[in-house]
């Protein structure tokens, strides 16, 4: 089995790389791939556009194509397209779009892809092609360390949440005993561990139990924490899951403040557990969500936001905007081909709406920022970076 | 690991009575579905569940928040009718379209099982793309809250359990369902004409029942006591979603067959004794081990009493 | 005719059940259907009760074509059986199930009750017994009897003296000659060929799907062929006759169930 197996691999990698290749040749004349005077070049964003999780790659999707829009009423020399790949989440789905995004629509650039596990894929991709992207939402720590030179990444990845989130919790609240929840899922649980281990190492006592996310009744779980009487709870799971069981524990009379991580960073959360029970919440996100805010910055992307699409920007609108702001600066610098692109992205320094966007050397942001959101009677606002918000 | 059990023993009993309510109501439609027909009506966890958007729906449509007293009976006793009508019309129309037509063409027991797993999806999905985000302006597969028509006024303690309203309503409404739908089947002449479809299809016939008529019939009550379950459902969690009956519906599936699958009074007693043992096993243990716990149970009991705590008693003994 | 069969055919899947069959019976006639093993009686019956689908041919009853009538509702026309295996609810009491006869009817059932408790006082003794637990004999007398329920005009007893005992066979029969003068008209299939002929006035003989022979009755008890296949011989007389010192002579009283018998033997 073994050696027809790696036979059978090694037949399909040359292909692959015969493909490849012949893409990467086919680009010379004028198309999106650039080169010396174009006057058009086509970018591309990718991610579950249409699939189960759309609703975390739409507003990213939303927030770059208003980004070209306002770069293109600038007048530029070279305008700019922006191509939409949908995945539905699936990896292979992505590596078929990117291949067709490189040979036939000849990309100079990708915001994406949305998810981690379709980065795996379609990363090493991009990087024989030597086309460069800015992914506003694959928060998967790994996606650094891989080495890819055309990679980067405008949030903070996995291992910021849970530490900052921890910390900002025990500096602003001071808890004495918390409890760490979660639902059965890699997610949910890593983020608790990561919550838990931070505050225990600080001192705080801990207790734990994990619920099946799909159970109805959670009454065992509610008396477990009911007894514990703890002055902290996290949550770790998706917004339909941390919404349930935040009805459930403030409908047994806990009134703890109760956390939670990206995953529950959207209004469904508050339909979830209802406006009444949607309070004393904090939450945590890589992203940075307007949410009504005054701060003049995000009002006026959440206002554009809202004029182009008629909906509020939700989670990953301002990454998705600032991705394809890096990038367009880039062309607007004059860059017309992927790799001077890429050369452009590596010295990048602005002031995006999320945050300032400047990539290391790996790609990563330069600061992985957590920002902290707070629920009170099922209104979600944003408090600030975790580092430095307070909790009022 | 004693002590906290014996500390939320109170509270997880009150629970495990809550949820095993609702767990015997949608057995019900499962056992007598399998007592009539041998057939395990997969796509019963989807009558349910369009029980709580039927409910939802009158919730939300009539702004229905925090009734109290007699208000509160007056609501649950429309939600319930309504709910009753949509689940267990919703379960004939399943019958009608999904099973009758291999019945009558003689199709195997694996045909309809296969169909019935169909029926399922299908209605599940038609929920997520079709019907949910018109009718309540959200996303289809969002979970989607219910405002609270149900009190949580604590009626008694004892030691540190408070007894609330909702569960005793809830308890209490399971227990008369049931005994209603006892009732119908042993006293009433369509009850015979059920009973004795379960027992012998074909003599039944040869006494003059109109066998179509009876597997409708059995669709109807089951249906319409998954739709009770709805409300109960509704008004103790608050939310729904396109494929909330999944899991609850493999839940009131095992409590039927621990209790004896076909046995009306045993789909009772197993719901109680799954809600029970699952939040007893989850103090114990910890959440994670709950349906483990639960799961080990049932084998354990269908090892020395294959035919469930109370037997087949739908065809063997009087239902 | 009561009841007149034309040339059916019937199909369990592809395989052919009846081939064929044409049979006719008169109001108060007591007709018997009798032949071996997975000849097509029980399937005859059933077809003519509706359970069985007809792949050709026709059933009229009473004048009326009954052929694509479902099955339940040949039951209020006049059609009653006592199905093979007797067919008791094991879960319903004795009452339940006699009341299960008039299922389909409307009104009164009180005095087809008091009919059928007369015809059998063994079942008002056992109303509320639940029929799952009664002896073989009792469950015979209660799946006539609640065929009886159903105010046939034609009574199908498919096999009433299957696996009983031979004093009760003898009482079973006694008790449809009973039915039979009371006005009934009965159509019995039977293994117990030799019984089944003293009591019918016509027989029918089906073979593989097909009637092979039809007659008086009692012309058939004298029919070499018959007797060969049917009756044992000259030894299935006494093979077949019960013998005194069964136990279970003490289910009550005893017919004579072979005197007439060899009377027409020796005939």
């Amino acid at each position: 089995m073994r050696p027809k197996l790696v036979r059978l691999g090694g037949i399909a990698a040359a292909g692959m790389a015969i493909s490849l290749g012949l893409a990467a040749c086919g680009g010379g004349s004028g198309g999106g791939k650039g080169g010396e005077g174009a006057t058009e070049l086509t970018i591309g964003v990718m991610g579950d556009l249409t699939g189960p999780d759309r609703a975390l790659v739409i507003p990213p999707a939303n927030g770059a194509e208003l980004a070209v829009e306002e770069y293109n009423k600038k007048n530029p020399k070279v305008k700019v397209k922006l191509k939409r790949y949908d995945t539905q989440g699936k990896a292979e789905q992505a590596v078929n779009q990117v291949n067709q995004a490189i040979k036939k629509d000849k990309i100079a650039a990708l915001i994406g892809p949305a998810f981690s596990s379709e980065s795996r894929a379609v990363n090493p991709i991009l990087q024989t092609n030597k086309i460069p992207s800015v992914t506003p939402s694959a928060t998967a720590t790994d996606l650094g360390k891989s080495g890819w030179k055309y990679w980067h990444r405008v949030v903070a990845n996995d291992d910021a949440q849970g530490p900052q989130l921890a910390e900002f919790v025990l500096r602003t609240a001071q808890p004495k005993k918390a409890f760490m929840l979660s639902d059965q899922g890699e997610y949910g649980v890593g983020l608790a561990k990561s919550v838990g281990d931070t505050m225990k190492a600080k001192g705080v006592q801990i207790a734990e139990d994990k619920v099946d996310a799909q159970a109805s009744d959670v009454s065992s779980t509610v008396a477990k924490i009911k007894s514990f009487q703890p002055d902290f709870i996290f949550a770790g799971g998706y917004y339909s899951f941390t919404g349930k069981m935040l009805k459930q524990i403030r409908d047994a009379g806990i009134t703890a403040l109760y956390a939670s991580g990206d995953g529950s960073v959207d209004p469904a959360l508050v339909d979830a557990a209802g406006k009444e029970q949607a309070d004393n919440v904090v939450l945590s996100c890589a992203c940075k969500i307007p949410f009504k805010s005054t701060a003049t910055e995000l009002k006026t992307f959440a206002d554009a936001y809202k004029a182009k699409w008629n909906t509020d920007p939700l989670i990953y609108g301002t990454e998705g905007y600032d991705a394809a702001n890096a990038i367009l600066k880039a062309i607007e610098a004059g860059a017309t081909t992927s790799e001077q692109i890429n050369e452009k992205l590596k010295a990048t320094d602005f002031a995006g709406v999320s945050k300032q966007i400047k990539f290391q050397e790996n790609g990563e942001i330069a600061t992985s920022l957590i920002y902290v959101y707070k629920v009170t009677k099922g209104e979600i606002s944003l408090l600030g970076e975790a580092d430095k918000a307070a909790l009022q | 690991m004693f002590q906290e059990f014996l500390n939320q023993f109170g509270t997880n009993t009150v629970g495990g009575l809550t949820a095993g309510a609702i767990y015997a109501l949608v057995a019900l439609g499962y056992t007598m579905v399998y007592g009539v027909l041998r057939l395990i009506n997969f796509a019963h966890s989807e009558i349910f569940m369009i029980g709580t958007f039927a409910a939802l729906f009158v919730v939300l449509q009539f702004g229905i928040t925090a009734p109290t007293g007699l208000a509160m009976v007056g609501v649950l006793v429309m939600l319930i009718l309504v709910a009753m009508a949509a689940s267990g019309g919703a379960a004939v129309l399943l019958e009608l379209a999904a099973y009758r037509p291999l019945r009558k063409r003689g199709a195997s027991r694996l045909a309809a099982l296969i169909s019935a797993i169909g029926a399922s999806f299908f209605l599940q999905e038609l929920f997520k793309l079709v019907i949910i985000q018109p009718v309540f302006d959200k996303p289809g597969g969002n979970q989607i809250g219910s405002p609270r028509f149900l009190g949580r006024e604590t009626l008694f303690s004892i030691g540190d359990t408070k007894v609330q309203l909702y569960h005793v309503i809830i308890v209490v409404s399971a227990i008369i369902m049931m005994i209603v739908l006892d009732q119908t089947v042993t006293r009433t002449k369509i009850g015979r004409g059920i009973r004795a479809t379960a027992q012998d299809p074909e003599t039944a016939v040869l006494m003059g029942v109109n066998i179509d008529v009876i597997v409708r019939m059995t669709f109807l009550l089951g249906g319409a006591m998954a739709g009770v379950a709805a409300v109960l459902y509704l008004g103790a969690y608050e939310n729904t979603k396109f494929d909330i009956g999944f899991l609850l519906g493999v839940k009131a599936f095992t409590a039927a067959v621990l209790g004896g699958i076909g046995n009306l009074r045993g789909a009772l007693l197993g719901g109680f004794a799954l809600g029970l043992l699952e939040n007893w096993g989850a103090a114990f243990f910890g959440s994670t081990w709950r349906d483990v716990i639960a799961f080990t149970v049932l084998v354990i009991i269908l090892m020395f009493r294959p035919t469930g705590i109370l037997g087949e008693s739908l065809q063997r003994a009087r239902a | 005719m009561l009841l007149e069969i034309e040339d059916i055919h019937v199909h369990y899947g592809k395989i052919a059940a009846l081939k064929g069959i044409s049979i006719a019976v008169d109001e108060g006639e007591i007709v018997t259907l009798i032949g071996g093993n997975g000849a097509g009686k029980t399937t005859t019956l059933k077809t003519i009760s509706g359970l069985r689908p007809l792949t050709s041919g026709r059933i009229t009853f009473a004048g009326q074509d009954i052929s694509k009538m479902p099955g339940h509702k040949r039951v209020l026309a006049g059609i009653g059986q006592a199905p093979e295996g007797r067919g008791i609810f094991p879960g319903m009491t004795v009452h339940e199930n006699l009341l299960m006869g008039a299922y389909a009817r409307k009104g009164e059932v009180k005095a087809e009750l008091d009919e059928v408790y007369d015809l059998f006082p063994r079942l008002a003794e056992r109303r509320t017994q639940a029929g799952g637990t009664m002896s073989g004999g009792e469950q015979q007398m209660l799946a006539i009897g609640r065929a009886m329920m159903t105010k046939p005009k034609v009574l199908l007893l498919d096999e009433p003296s299957m696996g009983l005992a031979p004093m009760l066979v003898a009482q079973i029969f006694e008790i449809i000659q009973k039915i039979n003068e009371r006005g009934t008209t009965v159509l019995l299939v039977e293994q117990n060929a030799q019984q089944a002929l003293q009591l019918a006035h016509r027989a029918y003989v089906i073979e593989t799907g097909r009637v092979v022979k039809s007659a008086p009755a009692s012309d058939l008890l004298d029919d070499p062929e018959v007797r060969a296949a049917y009756l044992g011989g000259d030894l299935g007389v006494d093979g077949d006759a019960p013998q005194d010192g069964e136990p279970a002579a003490k289910e009550g009283q005893v017919a004579t169930p072979n005197g007439d018998a060899s009377t027409r033997e020796g005939a």
